[in-house]
């Protein structure tokens, strides 16, 4: 059944507010001071990307850095040894290499059915909050991040190439995207930067409703940890070698089945992964997650699509397994 | 496309061309384009040695054309990847340099995470292949090797992938 319009707007508003405490420690190999400098902490959106840190992180520890030369663009995050990529949002990191646990809403209720509102506030404590990270000002690994510059035209770069591959994927040709006034464009980068919804809004809904367009697909990307994509495939050696591997799938997901009734996520995974999700209306083996969230498999993808996508118009689900 | 004319791709690229005819055969079975291939690339990765230029052709499912990835490996160079800049030094022929960065029929390089390894590679913009495409290949139909070296001769000239005559003739051979 499609959710109403207000509460659409309330639940991604919800989402657009979400944050994730974190605590970044300054890599002892860079630290004068070996391991004892200060911690930074601070509490991005979700939504959005590390690499908007990196200015403040460099003056933050530049009192202790070995190298104090050294330019903010040199710096990388890691999470217990994985470099975190630049272009995936906070939110999808967190999701795939906390080790928190998702909020799995349905478990709650069945667990206590007098919890009928249930909310994130009474989850299961058990998310690592906050999420301890290491800053790195040397030895980048180029052969795992995209190189970053000073302008922060890589991240521009990779940011614009998502939009574009979203609306194509929603149209079938990217004639929106690129008919957007530079001054809607530069609107665009410029609301993911400071992180302002209604400036957001005000671009990319003419991305979700172009005139004269019929949306044709979702945009979704599908993160498989190693240890899924080795019970797929058993030829992933090389990749399960290297820690922190994610495999991503990507499959043109139809807004309507073939029978007109509406995609949602189960049918969808369903026939893009169906070793994992053989059922289209029980996770049996693994858990769509979104923003920290175990997402029903019965949600209709193109309401997710318009609520709950990241800043460059992407669902970006991790699979988390079972057992 | 075939996974075997993606391995053979990759093989010509690192210099260690082999006699391909019984790969190809395993091509017809396989008219539809295989979106990934995972042990194409664990077989490959493992044998380059010297400093090499790897390209990929794969297929997006976003925009349901091949995809021209490329990578350089060069241990010597330590982990840093040529910046955009010095990729089109390396790749692309000063008479191609111009068109490439106007973005016409060929798209721009940019750089991403190659969908397979997941670690930094540059990649040719797809967004107007299927139009370019359309416009080479007309209403006529060709079969999957006739649409890809149609494909390898627009948008791999343009950064430095020649088809060999060996591959070119295997191709369009009887099969």
């Amino acid at each position: 059944m499609p959710a109403p319009s207000s509460r659409l707007t309330d639940l991604q508003r919800k989402i657009w507010n979400g944050s994730i405490p974190l605590e970044i420690r300054l890599a002892a190999s860079d630290c004068r001071t070996y391991d004892e400098s200060e911690p930074y902490l601070v509490q991005p959106p979700r939504l959005s990307y590390l690499a908007f840190l990196l200015p403040q992180l460099h003056a933050f520890f530049k009192p202790s850095l070995i190298d104090p030369e050294v330019h903010p663009h040199e710096a990388w995050l890691s999470f217990e040894g994985v470099p975190l990529k630049w272009h995936y949002p906070l939110g999808l990191l967190y999701d795939l290499f906390s080790g928190a646990e998702p909020v799995d809403f349905d478990k709650q209720r069945n667990e206590d059915p007098a919890a009928s509102q249930a909310t994130v506030e009474t989850a299961s404590g058990t998310a690592p909050l906050p999420w301890r990270l290491t800053a790195h000002f040397t030895e980048y690994p180029g052969d795992q991040l995209i190189q970053l510059d000073a302008d922060g035209r890589a991240l521009l770069d990779s940011y614009i190439n998502a939009v574009k591959e979203a609306d194509f994927i929603r149209n079938g040709n990217a004639r929106t995207v690129m008919s957007l006034s530079k001054g809607d464009s530069d609107n665009l980068w410029r609301a993911v930067q400071i992180y302002d919804l209604n400036l957001f809004k005000s671009v990319n809904s003419k991305l979700l409703d172009p005139p004269g367009m019929e949306l044709r697909h979702v945009p979704l990307k599908i993160y498989l940890p190693t240890s899924a994509s080795q019970t797929a495939s058993d030829t992933i050696t090389e990749e399960a070698k290297q820690a922190g591997h994610i495999r991503v799938v990507q499959s043109l997901v139809p807004i309507h089945l073939p029978s007109r009734q509406p995609q949602t996520l189960g049918t969808a995974l369903n026939s893009i992964l169906p070793s994992i999700f053989p059922s289209r209306r029980n996770p049996l083996l693994a858990q769509p997650v979104l923003h920290g969230v175990v997402v029903p498999l019965g949600a209709h993808l193109n309401d997710l699509g318009r609520t709950a996508s990241y800043l460059d118009g992407f669902l970006h689900v991790a699979v988390v397994m079972l057992g | 496309m075939s996974r075997s004319l993606r391995a053979i791709l990759r093989r010509i690229s690192s210099g260690t061309l082999e006699s391909q005819e019984h790969q190809l055969s395993g091509s017809r079975e396989n008219e539809e384009f295989v979106e990934d291939d995972d042990e194409a690339l664990s077989r490959s990765d493992t044998s380059v040695d010297s400093p090499a230029v790897l390209y990929d052709m794969i297929h997006s499912p976003s925009y349901q054309v091949p995809v021209l990835y490329i990578t350089f490996k060069d241990e010597a160079a330590g982990k840093r990847m040529p910046s955009v800049d010095e990729a089109y030094e390396l790749l692309v022929p000063d008479a191609y340099r111009s068109q490439i960065e106007a973005t016409g029929v060929v798209g721009a390089l940019s750089m991403t995470d190659h969908p397979i390894s997941s670690t930094p590679a540059y990649f040719v913009h797809p967004c107007q292949t299927a139009e370019a495409m359309e416009a080479v290949v007309g209403g006529r139909k060709t079969t999957p090797e006739e649409y890809l070296l149609m494909w390898l001769g627009m948008i791999g000239a343009s950064v430095g992938l020649d088809v060999p005559v060996e591959l070119a003739e295997a191709m369009s051979g009887p099969v």
